[in-house]
Protein backbone atom coordinates (compact mmCIF):
# COMPACT_ATOMS: atom_id res chain seq x y z
CA UNK A 1 0.00 0.00 0.00
CA UNK A 2 2.99 2.24 0.49
CA UNK A 3 4.22 2.01 -2.52
CA UNK A 4 1.31 2.37 -4.04
CA UNK A 5 0.67 5.57 -2.32
CA UNK A 6 4.64 6.50 -3.33
CA UNK A 7 4.37 6.01 -7.18
CA UNK A 8 0.92 8.18 -7.26
CA UNK A 9 1.87 11.09 -9.16
CA UNK A 10 1.38 14.25 -8.00
CA UNK A 11 -1.27 16.82 -9.85
CA UNK A 12 0.53 19.12 -11.35
CA UNK A 13 -1.20 21.94 -12.36
CA UNK A 14 -1.08 22.55 -16.05
CA UNK A 15 -0.62 25.84 -17.48
CA UNK A 16 -3.48 27.02 -20.15
CA UNK A 17 -1.96 27.39 -23.85
CA UNK A 18 -4.02 30.16 -24.53
CA UNK A 19 -3.97 31.32 -28.22
CA UNK A 20 -5.89 33.92 -30.01
CA UNK A 21 -7.09 31.92 -33.14
CA UNK A 22 -9.13 32.95 -35.59
CA UNK A 23 -12.26 30.95 -34.22
CA UNK A 24 -12.21 33.26 -31.42
CA UNK A 25 -13.83 35.88 -33.47
CA UNK A 26 -16.44 33.16 -35.10
CA UNK A 27 -19.19 35.28 -32.99
CA UNK A 28 -18.73 38.46 -34.69
CA UNK A 29 -19.16 37.38 -38.23
CA UNK A 30 -19.21 33.62 -39.10
CA UNK A 31 -21.81 32.57 -35.90
CA UNK A 32 -23.56 35.82 -35.51
CA UNK A 33 -26.28 34.85 -34.05
CA UNK A 34 -28.56 37.13 -35.57
CA UNK A 35 -27.58 37.48 -39.16
CA UNK A 36 -25.69 33.87 -39.17
CA UNK A 37 -27.62 31.48 -36.87
CA UNK A 38 -30.36 33.28 -35.99
CA UNK A 39 -30.76 32.16 -32.76
CA UNK A 40 -31.44 35.68 -31.24
CA UNK A 41 -33.52 37.45 -33.15
CA UNK A 42 -36.72 38.62 -31.59
CA UNK A 43 -35.74 41.57 -29.92
CA UNK A 44 -33.90 42.83 -33.16
CA UNK A 45 -36.88 42.17 -35.03
CA UNK A 46 -39.71 43.69 -33.15
CA UNK A 47 -38.14 45.87 -30.30
CA UNK A 48 -35.36 47.36 -32.22
CA UNK A 49 -36.91 50.16 -33.74
CA UNK A 50 -35.14 53.04 -33.24
CA UNK A 51 -31.25 53.78 -32.39
CA UNK A 52 -31.73 54.19 -28.72
CA UNK A 53 -33.87 51.01 -28.20
CA UNK A 54 -31.24 49.13 -30.20
CA UNK A 55 -28.40 50.15 -27.65
CA UNK A 56 -30.35 49.59 -24.29
CA UNK A 57 -31.07 46.33 -25.55
CA UNK A 58 -27.55 45.53 -27.04
CA UNK A 59 -26.40 46.64 -23.22
CA UNK A 60 -28.88 44.60 -21.17
CA UNK A 61 -28.23 41.47 -23.82
CA UNK A 62 -24.46 42.01 -22.78
CA UNK A 63 -24.97 42.26 -18.80
CA UNK A 64 -27.30 39.46 -18.63
CA UNK A 65 -25.53 36.90 -20.98
CA UNK A 66 -22.00 37.09 -20.23
CA UNK A 67 -22.79 37.20 -16.09
CA UNK A 68 -25.39 34.44 -16.59
CA UNK A 69 -22.93 32.25 -18.80
CA UNK A 70 -19.98 32.84 -16.71
CA UNK A 71 -21.55 32.12 -13.02
CA UNK A 72 -23.35 28.95 -15.06
CA UNK A 73 -19.96 27.79 -15.96
CA UNK A 74 -18.79 26.72 -12.55
CA UNK A 75 -21.96 24.67 -11.90
CA UNK A 76 -20.75 21.34 -12.29
CA UNK A 77 -21.33 19.10 -14.69
CA UNK A 78 -22.23 16.31 -13.16
CA UNK A 79 -25.85 17.80 -12.99
CA UNK A 80 -27.80 16.68 -15.76
CA UNK A 81 -28.10 19.51 -18.76
CA UNK A 82 -31.74 18.57 -18.16
CA UNK A 83 -31.89 20.03 -15.02
CA UNK A 84 -28.93 22.12 -15.58
CA UNK A 85 -31.14 24.41 -17.66
CA UNK A 86 -33.36 25.46 -14.63
CA UNK A 87 -30.31 26.78 -12.74
CA UNK A 88 -29.42 29.01 -15.73
CA UNK A 89 -32.76 30.77 -16.15
CA UNK A 90 -32.83 31.63 -12.92
CA UNK A 91 -29.51 32.82 -12.64
CA UNK A 92 -30.48 35.19 -15.78
CA UNK A 93 -33.60 36.09 -13.92
CA UNK A 94 -31.76 37.11 -10.87
CA UNK A 95 -29.25 39.17 -12.65
CA UNK A 96 -31.92 40.40 -14.89
CA UNK A 97 -32.94 42.70 -12.11
CA UNK A 98 -29.65 44.99 -11.44
CA UNK A 99 -29.44 45.21 -15.39
CA UNK A 100 -33.15 46.22 -15.60
CA UNK A 101 -32.89 48.89 -12.35
CA UNK A 102 -29.86 50.25 -13.70
CA UNK A 103 -31.23 50.95 -17.45
CA UNK A 104 -34.37 51.94 -15.92
CA UNK A 105 -32.16 54.82 -14.23
CA UNK A 106 -30.14 56.04 -17.52
CA UNK A 107 -33.06 55.14 -20.05
CA UNK A 108 -36.61 55.22 -18.37
CA UNK A 109 -38.70 55.91 -21.11
CA UNK A 110 -36.73 53.67 -23.60
CA UNK A 111 -36.93 50.58 -21.06
CA UNK A 112 -40.49 50.70 -20.44
CA UNK A 113 -41.11 50.87 -24.62
CA UNK A 114 -38.84 47.92 -25.11
CA UNK A 115 -41.60 46.21 -22.93
CA UNK A 116 -41.49 42.12 -22.38
CA UNK A 117 -39.16 42.05 -24.91
CA UNK A 118 -36.16 43.18 -21.90
CA UNK A 119 -37.40 40.78 -19.39
CA UNK A 120 -37.51 38.20 -22.85
CA UNK A 121 -33.70 38.25 -22.88
CA UNK A 122 -32.94 35.88 -19.61
CA UNK A 123 -34.23 33.45 -22.24
CA UNK A 124 -32.04 33.57 -24.82
CA UNK A 125 -30.61 30.75 -27.28
CA UNK A 126 -27.20 32.52 -26.22
CA UNK A 127 -27.88 30.99 -22.58
CA UNK A 128 -29.57 28.03 -23.32
CA UNK A 129 -28.23 26.32 -25.86
CA UNK A 130 -24.83 27.91 -27.43
CA UNK A 131 -23.33 27.50 -23.70
CA UNK A 132 -23.45 23.58 -24.40
CA UNK A 133 -22.47 23.44 -27.16
CA UNK A 134 -19.58 26.16 -27.54
CA UNK A 135 -18.74 27.79 -24.48
CA UNK A 136 -18.37 25.14 -22.18
CA UNK A 137 -16.11 23.26 -23.78
CA UNK A 138 -13.75 25.83 -24.05
CA UNK A 139 -10.95 26.71 -21.51
CA UNK A 140 -12.13 29.34 -19.32
CA UNK A 141 -9.96 32.34 -20.86
CA UNK A 142 -11.02 31.49 -24.46
CA UNK A 143 -14.57 30.98 -22.89
CA UNK A 144 -14.63 34.52 -21.68
CA UNK A 145 -12.99 36.11 -25.45
CA UNK A 146 -15.36 33.78 -27.24
CA UNK A 147 -19.08 34.78 -24.99
CA UNK A 148 -17.84 38.47 -25.75
CA UNK A 149 -17.25 38.23 -29.59
CA UNK A 150 -20.67 36.65 -29.65
CA UNK A 151 -22.15 39.30 -27.29
CA UNK A 152 -20.35 42.27 -29.93
CA UNK A 153 -21.66 40.19 -32.75
CA UNK A 154 -25.33 40.77 -31.70
CA UNK A 155 -25.01 44.18 -30.33
CA UNK A 156 -23.61 45.52 -33.42
CA UNK A 157 -26.07 44.27 -35.55
CA UNK A 158 -29.00 45.41 -32.93
CA UNK A 159 -27.81 48.83 -33.06
CA UNK A 160 -27.47 49.05 -36.24
CA UNK A 161 -30.77 47.35 -37.61
CA UNK A 162 -32.64 49.99 -34.65
CA UNK A 163 -30.53 52.73 -36.27
CA UNK A 164 -31.66 51.62 -40.21
CA UNK A 165 -35.44 51.41 -38.69
CA UNK A 166 -35.18 54.70 -37.01
CA UNK A 167 -34.03 56.49 -40.21
CA UNK A 168 -36.29 55.26 -42.72
CA UNK A 169 -39.20 54.69 -40.47
CA UNK A 170 -39.01 58.60 -39.18
CA UNK A 171 -36.00 60.28 -41.07
CA UNK A 172 -34.26 60.49 -37.96
CA UNK A 173 -30.92 58.90 -36.39
CA UNK A 174 -30.62 58.92 -32.41
CA UNK A 175 -33.71 61.60 -32.58
CA UNK A 176 -32.14 64.15 -34.85
CA UNK A 177 -34.08 64.57 -37.84
CA UNK A 178 -31.53 63.86 -41.03
CA UNK A 179 -34.59 63.01 -43.80
CA UNK A 180 -38.00 63.78 -44.93
CA UNK A 181 -39.10 60.40 -45.26
CA UNK A 182 -41.33 58.11 -43.49
CA UNK A 183 -42.01 54.05 -44.18
CA UNK A 184 -43.86 53.46 -41.38
CA UNK A 185 -44.19 49.72 -42.07
CA UNK A 186 -40.37 48.86 -41.30
CA UNK A 187 -41.44 49.72 -37.71
CA UNK A 188 -43.82 47.42 -37.62
CA UNK A 189 -42.93 43.03 -37.11
CA UNK A 190 -43.09 42.01 -40.62
CA UNK A 191 -41.24 44.89 -41.44
CA UNK A 192 -38.67 44.13 -39.15
CA UNK A 193 -38.48 39.97 -40.11
CA UNK A 194 -38.60 41.61 -43.75
CA UNK A 195 -35.45 43.44 -42.98
CA UNK A 196 -33.45 41.18 -41.02
CA UNK A 197 -34.17 38.49 -44.00
CA UNK A 198 -32.63 40.77 -46.21
CA UNK A 199 -29.82 42.02 -44.34
CA UNK A 200 -29.57 37.88 -43.15
CA UNK A 201 -29.08 37.10 -47.01
CA UNK A 202 -27.03 40.46 -47.59
CA UNK A 203 -24.49 39.63 -45.00
CA UNK A 204 -24.17 35.70 -45.95
CA UNK A 205 -23.46 36.70 -49.44
CA UNK A 206 -20.58 39.34 -48.50
CA UNK A 207 -19.08 36.60 -45.88
CA UNK A 208 -19.49 33.99 -49.18
CA UNK A 209 -17.24 36.27 -51.27
CA UNK A 210 -14.52 37.12 -48.15
CA UNK A 211 -14.01 33.35 -47.73
CA UNK A 212 -13.92 32.29 -51.43
CA UNK A 213 -11.47 35.04 -52.31
CA UNK A 214 -9.23 34.65 -49.23
CA UNK A 215 -9.16 30.58 -50.32
CA UNK A 216 -8.56 31.31 -53.62
CA UNK A 217 -5.62 33.72 -52.77
CA UNK A 218 -4.54 31.15 -50.35
CA UNK A 219 -4.73 28.58 -52.99
CA UNK A 220 -2.87 31.20 -55.39
CA UNK A 221 -0.28 31.99 -53.06
CA UNK A 222 0.91 27.57 -52.51
CA UNK A 223 0.86 27.39 -55.77
CA UNK A 224 3.15 30.17 -55.94
CA UNK A 225 5.04 29.32 -53.70
CA UNK A 226 5.38 25.21 -54.68
CA UNK A 227 6.32 26.70 -58.50
CA UNK A 228 9.00 28.76 -56.43
CA UNK A 229 10.34 25.65 -54.45
CA UNK A 230 10.37 23.22 -58.09
CA UNK A 231 12.26 26.31 -59.81
CA UNK A 232 14.86 26.53 -56.90
CA UNK A 233 15.51 22.91 -56.40
CA UNK A 234 15.53 22.65 -60.11
CA UNK A 235 18.30 25.53 -60.01
CA UNK A 236 19.73 23.26 -57.25
CA UNK A 237 19.90 20.42 -58.95
CA UNK A 238 21.60 22.18 -62.29
CA UNK A 239 23.82 23.64 -60.75
CA UNK A 240 25.31 20.51 -59.03
CA UNK A 241 25.59 18.98 -62.19
CA UNK A 242 27.13 21.85 -64.23
CA UNK A 243 29.95 22.30 -61.37
CA UNK A 244 31.56 19.28 -61.81
CA UNK A 245 31.56 19.48 -65.67
CA UNK A 246 33.48 23.10 -64.42
CA UNK A 247 36.09 20.88 -62.96
CA UNK A 248 36.72 18.74 -65.63
CA UNK B 1 -72.21 29.76 -22.76
CA UNK B 2 -70.67 33.37 -22.14
CA UNK B 3 -68.03 32.02 -20.12
CA UNK B 4 -67.64 29.36 -23.41
CA UNK B 5 -67.70 32.35 -25.99
CA UNK B 6 -65.31 35.07 -24.23
CA UNK B 7 -62.91 31.79 -24.30
CA UNK B 8 -62.37 31.05 -27.60
CA UNK B 9 -62.60 34.84 -28.46
CA UNK B 10 -59.70 35.12 -26.26
CA UNK B 11 -58.05 32.23 -27.71
CA UNK B 12 -58.58 33.29 -30.97
CA UNK B 13 -57.07 36.88 -30.67
CA UNK B 14 -54.01 35.43 -28.79
CA UNK B 15 -53.63 32.94 -32.12
CA UNK B 16 -54.23 35.54 -34.99
CA UNK B 17 -53.62 38.70 -33.24
CA UNK B 18 -50.90 38.23 -30.76
CA UNK B 19 -49.74 35.22 -32.96
CA UNK B 20 -46.54 33.93 -31.00
CA UNK B 21 -44.62 34.06 -34.13
CA UNK B 22 -45.72 36.14 -36.79
CA UNK B 23 -46.87 39.11 -34.78
CA UNK B 24 -44.24 39.30 -31.59
CA UNK B 25 -41.56 36.79 -32.88
CA UNK B 26 -41.47 34.78 -30.09
CA UNK B 27 -39.27 31.90 -30.32
CA UNK B 28 -38.77 31.72 -33.94
CA UNK B 29 -35.17 29.90 -33.97
CA UNK B 30 -37.13 27.01 -31.80
CA UNK B 31 -39.79 27.07 -34.74
CA UNK B 32 -37.36 26.99 -37.03
CA UNK B 33 -35.33 23.93 -35.20
CA UNK B 34 -39.26 22.19 -35.31
CA UNK B 35 -40.19 22.91 -38.51
CA UNK B 36 -36.94 20.93 -39.46
CA UNK B 37 -39.20 17.70 -38.41
CA UNK B 38 -43.21 16.96 -38.54
CA UNK B 39 -42.39 15.39 -35.09
CA UNK B 40 -40.60 17.53 -33.06
CA UNK B 41 -43.46 19.65 -34.40
CA UNK B 42 -46.65 18.06 -32.81
CA UNK B 43 -43.81 17.01 -29.48
CA UNK B 44 -42.46 20.80 -28.94
CA UNK B 45 -46.23 21.88 -29.80
CA UNK B 46 -47.55 19.75 -26.90
CA UNK B 47 -45.41 20.60 -24.64
CA UNK B 48 -45.36 24.05 -24.76
CA UNK B 49 -48.99 23.86 -24.69
CA UNK B 50 -48.83 21.94 -21.71
CA UNK B 51 -46.28 24.37 -19.74
CA UNK B 52 -47.70 27.51 -21.12
CA UNK B 53 -51.57 26.70 -19.98
CA UNK B 54 -50.49 25.27 -16.53
CA UNK B 55 -48.03 28.18 -16.21
CA UNK B 56 -50.72 30.78 -17.21
CA UNK B 57 -52.75 28.98 -14.19
CA UNK B 58 -50.46 29.73 -11.71
CA UNK B 59 -49.37 33.01 -12.43
CA UNK B 60 -53.04 34.54 -12.62
CA UNK B 61 -52.82 34.23 -8.78
CA UNK B 62 -49.36 35.35 -8.32
CA UNK B 63 -50.19 38.50 -10.35
CA UNK B 64 -53.15 38.93 -8.21
CA UNK B 65 -51.27 38.76 -5.15
CA UNK B 66 -48.18 40.81 -6.05
CA UNK B 67 -49.51 42.94 -9.09
CA UNK B 68 -50.07 46.00 -7.36
CA UNK B 69 -46.18 45.81 -5.48
CA UNK B 70 -43.96 48.79 -6.91
CA UNK B 71 -40.94 46.58 -8.20
CA UNK B 72 -43.01 43.53 -9.00
CA UNK B 73 -41.96 44.11 -12.68
CA UNK B 74 -38.30 43.43 -12.16
CA UNK B 75 -39.20 40.18 -10.39
CA UNK B 76 -41.69 38.89 -12.07
CA UNK B 77 -39.27 37.19 -14.67
CA UNK B 78 -37.47 35.34 -11.49
CA UNK B 79 -41.11 34.32 -10.69
CA UNK B 80 -42.43 33.14 -13.83
CA UNK B 81 -38.81 31.36 -14.31
CA UNK B 82 -39.49 29.76 -10.95
CA UNK B 83 -42.99 28.59 -11.92
CA UNK B 84 -42.02 27.86 -15.28
CA UNK B 85 -38.95 25.12 -13.36
CA UNK B 86 -41.44 23.70 -11.04
CA UNK B 87 -43.85 22.81 -13.74
CA UNK B 88 -41.06 21.46 -15.68
CA UNK B 89 -39.38 19.14 -13.18
CA UNK B 90 -42.65 17.71 -12.01
CA UNK B 91 -43.68 16.49 -15.17
CA UNK B 92 -40.22 15.66 -15.70
CA UNK B 93 -40.42 13.43 -13.06
CA UNK B 94 -43.98 12.19 -13.64
CA UNK B 95 -42.53 11.06 -17.32
CA UNK B 96 -39.65 9.65 -16.09
CA UNK B 97 -41.52 7.40 -13.58
CA UNK B 98 -44.16 6.28 -15.45
CA UNK B 99 -43.05 6.67 -18.86
CA UNK B 100 -39.65 5.95 -19.29
CA UNK B 101 -39.85 5.46 -23.17
CA UNK B 102 -41.68 8.97 -23.55
CA UNK B 103 -38.73 10.28 -21.80
CA UNK B 104 -35.68 8.64 -23.54
CA UNK B 105 -37.26 10.27 -26.79
CA UNK B 106 -38.31 13.58 -25.45
CA UNK B 107 -34.97 13.94 -22.91
CA UNK B 108 -33.17 16.01 -26.03
CA UNK B 109 -35.49 18.95 -26.86
CA UNK B 110 -37.77 18.90 -23.21
CA UNK B 111 -35.69 22.08 -22.59
CA UNK B 112 -36.58 23.37 -25.86
CA UNK B 113 -40.37 23.50 -25.19
CA UNK B 114 -39.90 24.81 -21.60
CA UNK B 115 -37.15 27.74 -21.57
CA UNK B 116 -38.20 29.79 -24.63
CA UNK B 117 -39.80 33.14 -25.42
CA UNK B 118 -43.56 31.62 -26.46
CA UNK B 119 -43.69 30.20 -22.77
CA UNK B 120 -42.16 32.78 -20.88
CA UNK B 121 -43.81 35.57 -23.69
CA UNK B 122 -47.15 34.26 -23.29
CA UNK B 123 -46.88 34.72 -19.16
CA UNK B 124 -45.66 38.42 -19.85
CA UNK B 125 -48.38 39.29 -22.23
CA UNK B 126 -51.08 37.80 -19.99
CA UNK B 127 -49.35 39.97 -17.29
CA UNK B 128 -49.44 43.29 -19.49
CA UNK B 129 -53.21 42.11 -20.74
CA UNK B 130 -54.45 41.67 -16.89
CA UNK B 131 -57.63 39.58 -17.41
CA UNK B 132 -59.90 37.00 -15.46
CA UNK B 133 -58.27 33.34 -14.48
CA UNK B 134 -60.15 31.87 -17.92
CA UNK B 135 -59.12 34.68 -20.11
CA UNK B 136 -55.34 34.00 -18.97
CA UNK B 137 -55.88 30.52 -19.46
CA UNK B 138 -57.30 30.67 -22.84
CA UNK B 139 -54.91 33.30 -23.45
CA UNK B 140 -51.74 30.35 -23.14
CA UNK B 141 -54.13 28.01 -24.98
CA UNK B 142 -54.28 30.75 -28.25
CA UNK B 143 -50.83 31.60 -27.72
CA UNK B 144 -49.32 27.78 -27.81
CA UNK B 145 -51.94 27.31 -31.06
CA UNK B 146 -50.76 30.17 -32.69
CA UNK B 147 -47.29 29.14 -32.21
CA UNK B 148 -47.92 25.40 -33.28
CA UNK B 149 -50.27 26.95 -36.87
CA UNK B 150 -47.39 29.34 -37.35
CA UNK B 151 -44.08 26.06 -37.09
CA UNK B 152 -46.62 24.21 -39.36
CA UNK B 153 -46.53 26.54 -41.99
CA UNK B 154 -42.97 27.30 -41.70
CA UNK B 155 -42.80 22.93 -42.38
CA UNK B 156 -44.89 23.75 -45.63
CA UNK B 157 -42.74 26.21 -46.85
CA UNK B 158 -39.54 24.75 -45.65
CA UNK B 159 -38.62 22.56 -48.10
CA UNK B 160 -39.70 24.63 -51.09
CA UNK B 161 -37.99 27.63 -49.38
CA UNK B 162 -34.41 25.59 -49.58
CA UNK B 163 -34.55 24.58 -53.15
CA UNK B 164 -32.12 25.66 -55.29
CA UNK B 165 -34.07 28.51 -56.92
CA UNK B 166 -33.40 30.47 -54.04
CA UNK B 167 -29.92 32.36 -54.09
CA UNK B 168 -27.44 30.51 -52.46
CA UNK B 169 -26.85 33.10 -49.77
CA UNK B 170 -30.92 33.57 -48.85
CA UNK B 171 -31.33 29.94 -48.45
CA UNK B 172 -31.88 28.67 -44.85
CA UNK B 173 -32.70 31.02 -42.30
CA UNK B 174 -32.69 34.55 -44.41
CA UNK B 175 -35.32 33.59 -47.13
CA UNK B 176 -37.48 32.16 -44.30
CA UNK B 177 -37.34 35.62 -42.42
CA UNK B 178 -38.76 37.11 -45.21
CA UNK B 179 -41.34 34.13 -45.66
CA UNK B 180 -42.63 34.60 -41.99
CA UNK B 181 -42.36 39.09 -43.03
CA UNK B 182 -44.69 38.22 -45.66
CA UNK B 183 -46.89 36.05 -43.13
CA UNK B 184 -46.89 38.52 -40.66
CA UNK B 185 -48.02 41.50 -42.97
CA UNK B 186 -51.10 38.36 -44.01
CA UNK B 187 -51.55 38.41 -40.37
CA UNK B 188 -51.39 41.84 -39.55
CA UNK B 189 -54.02 43.11 -42.57
CA UNK B 190 -56.75 40.48 -40.13
CA UNK B 191 -56.35 43.09 -37.67
CA UNK B 192 -56.70 46.19 -39.97
CA UNK B 193 -53.53 47.48 -40.14
CA UNK B 194 -52.91 50.29 -43.29
CA UNK B 195 -49.29 50.79 -44.36
CA UNK B 196 -50.40 53.78 -45.68
CA UNK B 197 -50.27 52.87 -49.35
CA UNK B 198 -53.74 52.79 -49.37
CA UNK B 199 -56.06 55.54 -48.25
Amino acid sequence: MATAKQIKPKKIKQKTDFKFTRDLLDGLAKQNVVLMTGIVNAPVIIAATSFKKGVVIAIAFAIISFLTILTCSFIPKKIVYTLRVIIYALVGSVYYIPTVLLLERIFPLTVQLIGIYMPLLIANALIFSKTESRFYLESKQKMVIDVIMFIIGFGVICVLTGGFREVICFGTFAGVKILDISISAFEAPFGGFILVGIMAGMFRALYNYLRNRRIKQNEELARAEALRKAQSEKLIEEETISEPKQLQ
Amino acid sequence: MDKLLLFINTAMFAMFVENAIFSRALGTSVAFYASRKKDSIIGLGVGITFVTVLSSFVTFWFDAWLYDYEYYYVIMPLIYTLIVSVIYTASLLIIWRFLPKLFRSIKKYVHLSVFNATVLGALFLNTVYRTDLLQYIAFGVGISAGFFIAVFFLHIANERLNSPLIPEAFRGMPIMMVFIGIMSLAFYALTGYNTGAIA
